[in-house]
């Protein structure tokens, strides 16, 4: 069969090919270029053994090669027939196929020739076809890919690069099917019979098609730089999501409307582009590279524009939305993309939908962790944002990049000193109740609040304040209470609101009677110890500090605030003792127990004594009765009011000076010395009546209460005055020193004053009664600087005006103020303010300490500037460390706070800018 | 100007009505705070002089003399314990 198929063909091509076309010159491969004519050789197989024409073989293979590969010749430049691509292929002659089938399958076909190597025509097409490339289209697609590719030329660049490819691919393959593969296949399938099939296959037209078409390919993928074609082919994708999904981010893109009717267009073009690109090998590890890469960039504006807005209406996580949305938008989006570009998508398609899915949840998160400082200012209006992080944390590797980013939000945007401690404590708070939404357990809360709690234990004021807020009452506290620079904390006051039965379930859950081996709570326990402490925000403030110095601030502050409180019922103060002791366990708080007690005794006190005072001044008969009920009550309203009350009073009693004696209440807070914290102890003689109502008080006390005796202590305490003047009637609230300050002021035995009658109404009207500052100190036997607090008090409420240095005397009649004493009287009265905020103190304070060395470093401070001449602030402090015996153990403030109190002695002048000096006298 | 006060409110310590300012022999607490059992002082936990002029917290003395060792002797100088001439007993159950 085989013999006599070669020998028709042989016959056929020896007809078409006489020996004169032997001198037509027609492409002729090189390597056959300087054979010599054929020597007598070992005969080859199949057919070549009848072949008549054998040693003719070379003469006439060369015949056949020219005209074969003049019939399969490709163009070689741009300019050979219209831009390389239409070939006017000639007409396929007999003589062709015949030369063709020759060279292919004939004994022509290849091989050694003489023990030369001999290419074959399969060998030359490929090579034609790389020539071809070389010189008919790379130039054109270069042209194309050159210089970077413009955004908006993106799309069209590709399509035609593809289309070029494309059309040179089908160009080079043509040949190859139309005239050389039938030949192969019409060979294989005769020597079938012969040839084993592994030698089929490898041979055979399909694979011979394959191998040539991944050479094409690989001529494709070389002439375009890969980096730009990744990268424009990126954005070609990107840019088709962003209209799918309705992204108009792209700059300068104007087309917002109209996008609906695109889409499926967009569809369509980005399908086409990809599938074709697949077509002319451009869809490979390149391509599917810059996909993904696409897609991943198209999530991150998905995702950012659409889904970065956090649900602050309805408070809801928006990630079961974005989910949707890869599932329905995403994900089939990627899919077509990949299957369009010819990948293997058929087993992975359900897991890359659950990391599509994770990694949308990542990004999405890993926003929301970078604003969740904003979160917790926001709390509880964030709640969506928070319940997108909560999503989020069940993602591996979440906790930690929370962990450390929300960290560094936490010292860079609220451990600074620019932070008051209140805004500190309610940032905290809300990074409680912001963490026990997101993970109940606590252990990130743990972590992310372990260097907020050395922070706050670091600074002095954060005991006091959280003290002091839980002891406020939220309901009548003014907002300023609670302002920006306030010492008193909001949400501190409004978890003490929190009703206290919850608190109880706590304490029966803490205080396990069962557990033999309950103990009070270790300071500063891990935070871990009991989960269901997790949202006790004031369980967390107890715990700041070592439970033993959390105590001792307390005591001192417990016990001032008990001095100061107007509350007649003591309902907080008993509420603070009961949660600490809750939650602290109640061991070391005898002192606040002890201290409160005293309080509410005193109470019983006064109003079994105060019953009894009553009638021992002389009384006219028609004077009111006191405002106390007579018998033991629990209300004794009227008794402390405020000192600075802004509250309307009943008017002071319009009664003749002189005419009755009105009745005054004395009313006392009786401690045990033992239990209370060092409190002031300036002393001073108060006015004559009150001591005389206090030694009958004492010995009713004793009366009452055998064996025991009281000490009184001046300088604590206040009052209620009534100042009646010669135009008006003053009441004032004042500490006691105040008062004593303001009672020296009346006329002595002897002495005159304005409103006595007798005298010229002319004389009187501008003059008061003076004291000087040494002649109060005198008489009163009070410290000067007391004495000087005392007196510029009353300048701030106009009662008092400085006539001459160190002189004061009682404005006796507003209209011979002068708007100088005007002013004045204002500027006293801010600084009186000042001054009283910090006589209110009942409790010796580092400012009060300071005070007692005042004299030393003010003489120190004088002596130094007047030797040395004006100083700035800074230096006089680093001076004063240096220099003074035991040291300046004091900061910048605590220096401004005696600078200024030296210039209100008249010893110091501010210069401005800092700088003080010795004021001149 | 004429100054009255409507109200006044005034702080005081009490102290036990003793000679001298000291500490219980005993717990060596101040007669002012408590015997190392009690939460309150005052009456909750008083004091008790002794013949011999010796004072204590009413609870220490007690608890000290319970014991066999202190064979009913004050604690400071070793005298007979007892109260206005009554024998401790008696003091009990007042
Ligand atoms: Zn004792
Ligand atoms: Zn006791
Ligand atoms: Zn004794």
């Amino acid at each position: 069969m085989t013999t006599s198929a070669m020998d028709h063909s042989h016959l056929i091509f020896s007809a078409l090919f006489p020996v004169p076309s032997l001198s037509h010159t027609t492409p002729t491969p090189s390597a056959t270029a300087d054979l010599g004519f054929a020597q007598p050789g070992e005969p080859f197989e199949g057919s070549f053994v009848n072949n008549p024409a054998g040693q003719h073989r070379t003469a006439r293979r060369n015949i056949a090669w020219s005209t074969a590969t003049g019939f399969l010749a490709l163009p070689k430049t741009t300019s050979d027939s219209d831009g390389g691509f239409r070939v006017h292929r000639p007409l396929k002659t007999q003589e062709v196929e015949e030369a063709l089938r020759y060279l292919l399958v004939g004994e022509g076909k290849s091989g050694d020739a003489e023990g030369v190597k001999q290419e074959g025509l399969l060998e030359w097409y490929r090579d034609e076809v790389r020539l071809h490339f070389a010189g008919a289209v790379r130039p054109v697609v270069t042209e194309l890919w050159e210089k970077p590719v413009s955004l908006q030329h993106a799309w069209d660049v590709l399509e035609e690069t593809q289309r070029i490819l494309q059309q040179d691919q089908d160009q080079c393959l043509r040949p190859f099917v139309e005239h050389i593969a039938p030949i192969l296949t019409q060979s294989s399938f005769s020597s079938s019979m012969t040839f084993n099939a592994n030698d089929d296959s490898q041979n055979g037209p399909e694979a011979l098609y394959e191998q040539m078409q991944r050479d094409i390919h690989a001529l494709f993928a070389y002439s375009i730089p890969e980096r730009r074609f990744s990268q424009t082919l990126g954005y070609v994708l990107y840019d088709a999501g962003c209209n799918l999904f309705r992204l108009y981010i792209r700059q300068g893109k104007t087309s917002e409307t109209g996008a609906s009717e695109d889409t499926r267009a967009i569809r369509v073009r980005m399908t086409n582009l990809l599938q074709n690109l697949a077509r002319v090998g451009l869809g490979g590890d390149t391509a599917q590279k810059a996909c993904a890469h696409a897609m991943d960039k198209l999530m991150a504006s998905f995702i950012e524009s659409h889904f970065l807005k956090v649900d602050w209406y309805s408070k809801q996580s928006i990630v079961s939305q974005l989910q949707t949305w890869v599932e329905n938008g995403f994900a089939p989006l990627v899919h077509l993309a990949m299957e369009c570009l010819q990948c293997d998508l058929t087993d992975q398609e359900t897991s890359e939908l659950q990391q599509w899915q994770d990694m949308a949840l990542g990004r999405l998160g890993r926003a929301r962790v970078d604003n969740l400082f904003d979160f917790v200012i926001n709390w509880a209006k964030s709640l969506g944002g928070i319940l997108d992080i909560k999503e989020y944390l069940k993602l591996p590797d979440a906790k930690q990049y929370l962990v450390t980013h929300f960290s560094k939000q936490i010292s860079r945007r609220l451990l600074h000193p620019g932070a008051t401690t209140t805004y500190i404590l309610n940032v905290y708070i809300s990074v409680i109740r912001v963490f026990h939404e997101l993970e109940p357990k606590g252990v990130l809360l743990e972590r992310v609040a372990r260097p907020i709690r050395r922070y706050l234990r670091e600074r002095s004021d954060t005991a006091r304040i959280i003290i002091s807020s839980l002891l406020t009452d939220i309901n009548d506290a003014q907002d300023t209470k609670f302002g920006p620079g306030s010492e008193l904390s909001r949400e501190i006051a409004r978890e003490m609101q929190k009703p206290m039965t919850n608190l109880n379930q706590d304490a029966d859950e803490d205080l396990n009677w069962n557990d033999m081996n309950w103990q009070p709570l270790p300071s500063d326990a891990s935070l871990d110890y009991k989960k269901s402490k997790m949202d006790d925000v004031i369980w967390f403030l107890l715990t700041l500090w070592d439970r033993d110095d959390f105590i001792t601030e307390m005591k001192t502050i417990f016990g001032e605030h008990l001095l100061k409180c107007q509350d007649p019922e003591y309902e907080k103060e008993i509420r603070l003792l009961e949660l600490i002791k809750i939650r602290l366990g109640d061991d070391k708080l005898q002192a606040c127990e002890v201290m409160l007690r005293d309080i509410l005794d005193s109470k019983r006190i006064n109003a079994a004594i105060r019953t009894n005072l009553t009638t021992v001044p002389p009384s006219t008969p028609n004077n009111p009765p006191p405002h106390t009920p007579p018998n033991f009550g629990p209300k004794t309203p009227q008794l402390r009011q405020t000192r600075s009350s802004t509250k309307h009073r009943t008017p002071a009693p319009t009664s003749v000076p002189g005419a009755a004696k009105p009745e005054i209440t004395l009313s006392a807070q009786i401690l045990s010395s033992n239990f209370w914290p060092t409190l002031r102890d300036d002393i001073f003689k108060i006015p004559t009546p009150i001591s005389e109502l206090q030694a009958s008080y004492a010995r009713q006390f004793e009366a009452i209460r055998g064996m025991r005796k009281l000490d009184w202590i001046p300088a604590l305490g206040d009052t209620s005055v009534v100042l009646e003047l010669e135009d008006r009637t003053v009441e004032v609230n004042a500490t006691t020193f105040q008062a004593s300050i303001i009672y020296a002021f009346q006329a002595q035995p002897g002495e005159e004053w304005a409103g006595s009658k007798g005298k010229g109404k002319s004389k009187s009207k501008a003059q008061g009664i003076t004291r000087n500052v040494e002649q109060l100190e005198e008489m009163l036997q009070m410290d000067e600087g007391l004495v000087r607090q005392g007196l510029a008090f009353w300048v701030g409420k106009s009662v008092l005006r400085e006539s001459h240095q160190d002189t004061f005397a009682v404005i006796e009649n507003l209209s011979t103020l002068s708007s100088s004493n005007a002013d004045d009287a204002a500027a006293a009265q801010e600084m009186a303010e000042a001054q009283a905020q910090a006589a209110a103190s009942t409790v010796k304070s580092q400012t009060d300490l300071l005070k007692e060395k005042k004299g030393l470093y003010s003489q120190f401070i004088v002596g130094m500037l007047t030797n040395q001449g004006n100083m700035p602030i800074m230096k006089i402090g680093m001076m004063l460390k240096i220099a003074v015996p035991g040291g300046f153990p004091y900061g910048g403030e605590e220096l401004k706070g005696l600078l200024g109190w030296m210039i209100e002695e008249g010893r110091l002048a501010d210069l401005g800018g800092g700088v003080y000096g010795v004021r001149k006298a | 100007m004429k100054v009255t006060f409507k109200s006044w409110n005034a702080v005081a310590f009490w102290r036990w009505d003793m000679p001298a300012d000291d500490v219980c022999g005993i717990c060596r607490n101040p007669y002012e705070s408590t015997c190392s059992k009690c939460k309150y002082p005052g009456d909750d936990c008083p004091l008790l002089v002794g013949d011999c002029n010796h004072s204590f917290h009413m609870h220490c003395i007690f608890s000290w003399l319970r014991q066999e060792s202190s064979q009913e002797k004050c604690p400071m100088c070793r005298q007979r314990m007892s109260f206005n001439g009554l024998p401790r007993c008696l003091i009990q159950e007042v």
